[in-house]
């Protein structure tokens, strides 16, 4: 016998994972414009997670470099661009025009450069997700920089969505290389509101034929 | 009724191939050694030579080198945004490499008209820059001639004062509207007033003007509401009863047509 909210969830991951894909298309191609770089993604993974166990990303005792915007409107959210350290850098020094290797801390033109990718990208996600979804999202005005460990930024975003009383979540996970870089890009969506929005849609088609 | 005819179709439609064909964007679609696999109708039309050319047409060439180093990852696709000046066009190249599939498919825009708007609008805030410039410049120059007439203002009023506080000369002010003649230092000491006090009236002052040129000062302040002058020599009595000559000079100061308030100078006739 079919398990039927099995399989509705199943449908709705597999839903929500598609227009991810061409959201994350619009995100890249808006970085790889701005880097003048070709990007490589690797297969995007979506996953239910429950916010009292939440791993951003397998190995928790790293140090990472993280962008970090909220997102606001119809679902409740985060967004985030997370990269290991030398990666971040090797990006400021594509972004601030300088020899490979050059930057070696991150002071307010680095964190500033690093911020600006993460508007562009998770921007241009959240458009092309919210008009998608015909849903109204928006990053919020604050963006956030650390340079720390993830547990750390784990244990903030857990504390975000509890502290807003969700207790699920639908996480988005994008792998990207350039040159020598790598980064991560990470959307959290409130499982009940993306729900939601997702059956509104699909009664909107519905009735409208 | 008429015949209905059925085409039979033998082969099977790639409806992307199909859909690419016909699509107004220039499509070219490479192998991931660079080779052209197919181009639309689109590309063939606009850039017939890029058959011949194949890897070393300009519109393709670098492409696998700036993106081979990616394919090492397990990249799915590989998105690269690059630009491309062909032909005094300017084009915009959107790359989706999938190595899996063995393909690199490129979508072209020509943005010459955007790059030319932007130049345009660089320029014209070139333009804009340097007219601000120059009006700050003017502005700066202006201050500078500004502090310097009010610096010259300044010592002229200096030098004013000094004159008056050397000449003796006290000056006067008379609020016409509430009859009130306000009289500093010198003023009092030049009409021998010995009274602490410095505020008069005009019934105060004309009772120690000598009686003869009352009436020659009253026909003065009202011809002076029309030229706005007056001048006048006038004898004082002292507290003794002495008389003594002065000069007064004083200019009327109207609000409309109403004259509110005088103001001179006063000094002795010696």
């Amino acid at each position: 016998m079919i398990n039927l909210s099995e399989h509705s969830q199943t449908n709705e991951l597999t839903t929500i994972s598609e227009i991810s894909k061409v959201s994350s298309v619009k995100a890249i191609s808006a970085l790889s414009r701005m880097l003048q770089r070709p990007v490589g993604i690797e297969p995007l993974s979506i996953e239910l997670c429950d916010m009292d166990d939440l791993h951003l990303l397998p190995k928790h005792n790293d140090v990472i470099i993280s962008t970090f915007i909220p997102v606001k409107g119809t679902i409740f959210g985060a967004s985030l661009l997370i990269y290991p350290e030398e990666s971040a850098l090797a990006i400021c020094d594509l972004l601030l025009n300088r020899v490979s290797g050059a930057t070696q801390v991150f002071d307010d033109i680095e964190k500033s450069a690093l911020l600006e990718i993460a508007n562009i990208c998770i921007g241009n996600y959240l458009t092309a997700f919210s008009e998608s979804l015909q849903i109204h999202l928006m990053t919020h005005q604050i963006a956030i920089f650390d340079q720390g460990s993830l547990a750390y930024l784990n244990s903030q975003i857990t504390h975000l969505f509890l502290n807003a009383n969700k207790k699920s979540s639908i996480k988005l996970c994008l792998n990207f290389h350039l040159n020598n870089a790598k980064g991560m890009l990470i959307f959290l969506f409130d499982k009940k509101e993306i729900t939601f929005s997702l059956m509104k849609l699909i009664d909107k088609t519905c009735m409208s034929r | 009724m008429g015949n209905i005819s059925y085409i039979k179709r033998t082969e099977t439609i790639d409806l992307r191939n199909y859909f690419n064909e016909w699509n107004t964007t220039p499509i070219i679609k490479l192998n991931m050694k660079g080779e052209v696999a197919s181009l639309n109708l689109a590309v063939r039309a606009l850039f017939p030579d890029l058959i011949s050319q194949n890897k070393q047409h300009p519109l393709i060439k670098g492409i696998i080198e700036e993106i081979v180093h990616l394919v090492q990852y397990s990249s799915e696709v590989i998105i690269f945004m690059r630009e491309v000046s062909y032909l005094n066009y300017i084009f915009e190249q959107q790359i989706f490499a999938t190595p899996g599939n063995d393909s690199i498919n490129i979508y072209m825009k020509d943005i010459t008209h955007f790059k030319q708007l932007d130049l345009h609008v660089i320029n014209e805030n070139d333009i804009a820059q340097q007219v601000i410039q120059d009006q700050e410049h003017q502005i700066q120059l202006l201050q500078i001639k500004l502090e310097q007439l009010q610096n010259r203002l300044s010592q002229d009023s200096v030098d004013m004062l000094e004159r008056i506080e050397s000449a003796d000369i006290g000056t006067w002010h008379w609020d016409i509207l509430h009859n009130i003649i306000t009289l500093d230092e010198k003023a009092k000491k030049a009409l021998n007033l010995t009274t602490e006090k410095h505020i008069f009236n005009y019934e105060n002052l004309s009772q120690v003007i000598h009686p003869e040129d009352l009436p020659a000062l009253l026909i003065k302040i009202k011809d002076s509401a029309n030229n706005g002058v007056c001048e006048s020599e006038l004898r004082f009595y002292d507290h003794e009863g002495q008389v003594f000559k002065i000069t007064v000079r004083g200019k009327i100061v109207r609000s409309g047509h109403q004259p509110i308030r005088m103001s001179g100078i006063v000094y002795k006739k010696i």
